[in-house]
C-alpha cells in the first residue's frame, strides 16, 4: 500500500528518480545533493554532489540522457553527467540575480527551464559551438517570484506559477533546438516568450505547483488559498476551481488524463478528478489506522505527568504517515498517463511511495480513472 | 465568572483555528536582496507576499493580532490588565520573558506596538517542530499568562498586607 523511507530529521527539499527508479537524487535542506541507490528495501547513499554554495531548491533527473540538473538559492544551476562512476558537473549561469526556485528538463531533454526570485524564467539550452549552456529569459508579465514550472509534452510550451497569484502558459520555443511546433489547443503561433494564456482563479493565493495533463490540453495548479484549479484549453480555457476545508496544497501532479494527486500542509495526499468542466474531491490516500486507545496504566499516566505535564493525551505524533508538510509529489511508477505509484516527500525527512492500484481497491470512494 | 469562562473557550478556539491556517509556511528566498532569506512579515517589502492581518478580540483589552506571510508569522497578544498593579506586573513579567527571548525560540525580543508580547514563527521553526505543538504552546501560554498574573497579584497583595501589619505593630 505505502512504503516509507526515512532520510533523517532534516527536511527533504526535493527529490527526483532516474529512469528505472533504481536511483534517486535528493537534497536534505542544505547545499548538497545526495545520490541514493536502491539495495533491497533500503536506499544506499552512493554519492554526494557538493558544488552549490547555498540551499539546493530543485533537482530534475532526465530519464533518457541520464543527466541531473540542480538549482540553488546561490543563483546557479549545474548539469551533472555520469562519467564512468563519477558525476561530473557543468556550471550553467542562468543570468538571474536572485535565488533559483525550480528547474525542469523539457520532455526531449534538450533544454531546461529555471524559475527564479528575480521574477523571470530562464530557458537554457546547450550551444555546441561555444560548448556552453546559453540562457534566455522570459520576463513579461511576471511580477513576483516564479515558484513552479511544468513543460507541455510538445517540448515548447511551459506552464509557470508565481507568487503574484497567477498561472501562466508561455512559449519556450528555441529556434536552435526546436522543430517548428504544430498547433496546440493553447494556440498556434509560438514565438519565444509569448504569453499563451494567463489565469487567475479569483482568489489571492500564491501558486505553489502547476502541472500539465498527459495530453497537454489541461493545466492544473494549486494555490495558497486552499484551492485546486484546472483549465481545459479544448473547452475554450474553461476554469474549474474547488475549495474545501483543507489546508493549502504544495504540490500537484496528474496521474491519469482525468485524475490528479495533490499534497501539502494537511500531510495527506488527496485525489481529485476532473470531468465535464468540474473538479470532484476524491479520497485521502492516507487512511489513519485506528489505534486501540484503552485505559492507560497508572504508571504511564504518572510518567506522562512527569515528562510532558499532561496526564491523558500521550500522542505527540499526528495521525498521518507524513509528520510534516509534504512539499513534493512525483510520479514514481508509470507516466502521468497511467501512474501506478506516486512518491511524496516532505519536511519530516520522509519519502513515501503510494501504490495507487492497491489503494484504489482498499479505500472506499477512491476511483482513479 | 461563568460569563468569563463562556467567552474564553470560543476565543481560544478561534485563535487556534486561525493559527493552524496561518502556520502554512515555506522556505522563501528574498526577491529583493541577493542571497538573503528573511522573514517577510518583518521586512514588509513585498505586498504580495503578506497575508491580511487578523485581529481576534475577546474584549477591548484582550486581543490577538496574527500577521501572516509566505515564510513567517507574527502573533501579538494583548494581555488583560484591569488595574494599575496588573499593568505593572504584566510589564515586568513580559519584560522578563523577552530579555530571555533566545531561550524561548519563537519569542520576539520586542513587542508590536499596542500589544504586550509578540511571537515570531518562521519556516525554520516549522521545519524543526511539530506545527500542532507550536499552536498548543501559544494557546497554553495564553491560558497560563492570565492565571500567572492573577497569582502574582494575590501574592503582592498578601505580602503588602503582612508587611503593613508588621509595620503597624510598632505603634
Amino acid at each position: 500500500m505505502s512504503e516509507k523511507h526515512n532520510f533523517g530529521v532534516a527536511p527533504v527539499t526535493c527529490h527526483s528518480f532516474n529512469k528505472d527508479r533504481t536511483c534517486m537524487a535528493l537534497s536534505l535542506n542544505d547545499s548538497n545533493v545526495k545520490i541514493y541507490k536502491k539495495s533491497g528495501p533500503k536506499w544506499q547513499e552512493t554519492d554526494t554532489l557538493s558544488e552549490h554554495g547555498q540551499r539546493v531548491t530543485s533537482i530534475d533527473w532526465a530519464p533518457e540522457s541520464n543527466r541531473i540538473v540542480t538549482c540553488s538559492a546561490d543563483r546557479n544551476a549545474f548539469v551533472w553527467m555520469l562519467e564512468g562512476s563519477k558525476w561530473k558537473q557543468v556550471l550553467v549561469i542562468p543570468r538571474i540575480n536572485r535565488a533559483a526556485t525550480c528547474v525542469k528538463w523539457s520532455p526531449k531533454e534538450d533544454k531546461f527551464a529555471v524559475g527564479s526570485g528575480s521574477r523571470l524564467i530562464a530557458i537554457c539550452y546547450y550551444d555546441v559551438e561555444n560548448n556552453w549552456w546559453v540562457s534566455r529569459h522570459i520576463k513579461k508579465p511576471i511580477r513576483s517570484t516564479v515558484t513552479c514550472l511544468d513543460w507541455h509534452p510538445n517540448n515548447v510550451l511551459l506552464a509557470a506559477g508565481s507568487t503574484d497569484f497567477k498561472c501562466r502558459v508561455f512559449s519556450g520555443y528555441q529556434k536552435e533546438v526546436d522543430q517548428k511546433p504544430g498547433p496546440t489547443a493553447w494556440g498556434s503561433k509560438m514565438p519565444f516568450g509569448n504569453l499563451m494564456a494567463e489565469f487567475s482563479n479569483g482568489g489571492g493565493g500564491w501558486v505553489h505547483s502547476v502541472s500539465f495533463s498527459p495530453s497537454g490540453d489541461k493545466v492544473a495548479w494549486v494555490g495558497h488559498d486552499s484551492s485546486v484549479s484546472v483549465v481545459d484549453a479544448t473547452m475554450g480555457n474553461q476554469l474549474a476551481v474547488v475549495k474545501e476545508s483543507f489546508l493549502p496544497f504544495m504540490s500537484i501532479t496528474w496521474v491519469t488524463e482525468n485524475s490528479m494527486v495533490a499534497a501539502g500542509h494537511d500531510c495527506n495526499p488527496m485525489v481529485f478528478s476532473y470531468g465535464e468542466g468540474k473538479i470532484t474531491v476524491g479520497a485521502k490516500l492516507d487512511q489513519p489506522q485506528e489505534k486501540q486507545s484503552g485505559n492507560i496504566s497508572a504508571m504511564n499516566r504518572f510518567k506522562n505527568l512527569d515528562k510532558k505535564g499532561t496526564g491523558s493525551d500521550t500522542a505527540t505524533d499526528i495521525k498521518t504517515q507524513h509528520q510534516n508538510t509534504i512539499t513534493q509529489v512525483s510520479v514514481h511508477t508509470g507516466t502521468k498517463n497511467d501512474a501506478s505509484k506516486v512518491a511524496t516527500s516532505g519536511l519530516d525527512g520522509n519519502l513515501i511511495l503510494w501504490d495507487l492500484k492497491s489503494l484504489e481497491s482498499s479505500i472506499q470512494g477512491l476511483r482513479i480513472a | 465568572m461563568t460569563d468569563k469562562a463562556a467567552t474564553l473557550k470560543p476565543y481560544l478556539s478561534a485563535v487556534r483555528e486561525t493559527l493552524t491556517a496561518a502556520i502554512c509556511l515555506q522556505n522563501f528566498d528574498s526577491q529583493l536582496v541577493e542571497r538573503h532569506n528573511k522573514p517577510e512579515v518583518e521586512v514588509k517589502q513585498n505586498k504580495e507576499l503578506l497575508l491580511t492581518p487578523v485581529v481576534i478580540s475577546r474584549n477591548e483589552r484582550e486581543r490577538v493580532l496574527i500577521e501572516g506571510s509566505i515564510n513567517s508569522l507574527r502573533i501579538s497578544i494583548a494581555i488583560k490588565q484591569a488595574d494599575e498593579i496588573e499593568k505593572i506586573l504584566c510589564h515586568k513579567f513580559t519584560r522578563f520573558l523577552m530579555m530571555r527571548a533566545e531561550n524561548f525560540t519563537i519569542l520576539r525580543r520586542k513587542q508590536i506596538e499596542g500589544y504586550d508580547i509578540s511571537f515570531l514563527i518562521t519556516n525554520f521553526h516549522t521545519e524543526q517542530m511539530y506545527k500542532h505543538k507550536l499552536v498548543d504552546f501559544i494557546i497554553h501560554f495564553m491560558e497560563e499568562i492570565d492565571k500567572e498574573i492573577n497569582f502574582l497579584k494575590l501574592a503582592v497583595n498578601s505580602r503588602a498586607r503582612i508587611s503593613a501589619e508588621e509595620f503597624l505593630k510598632n505603634f
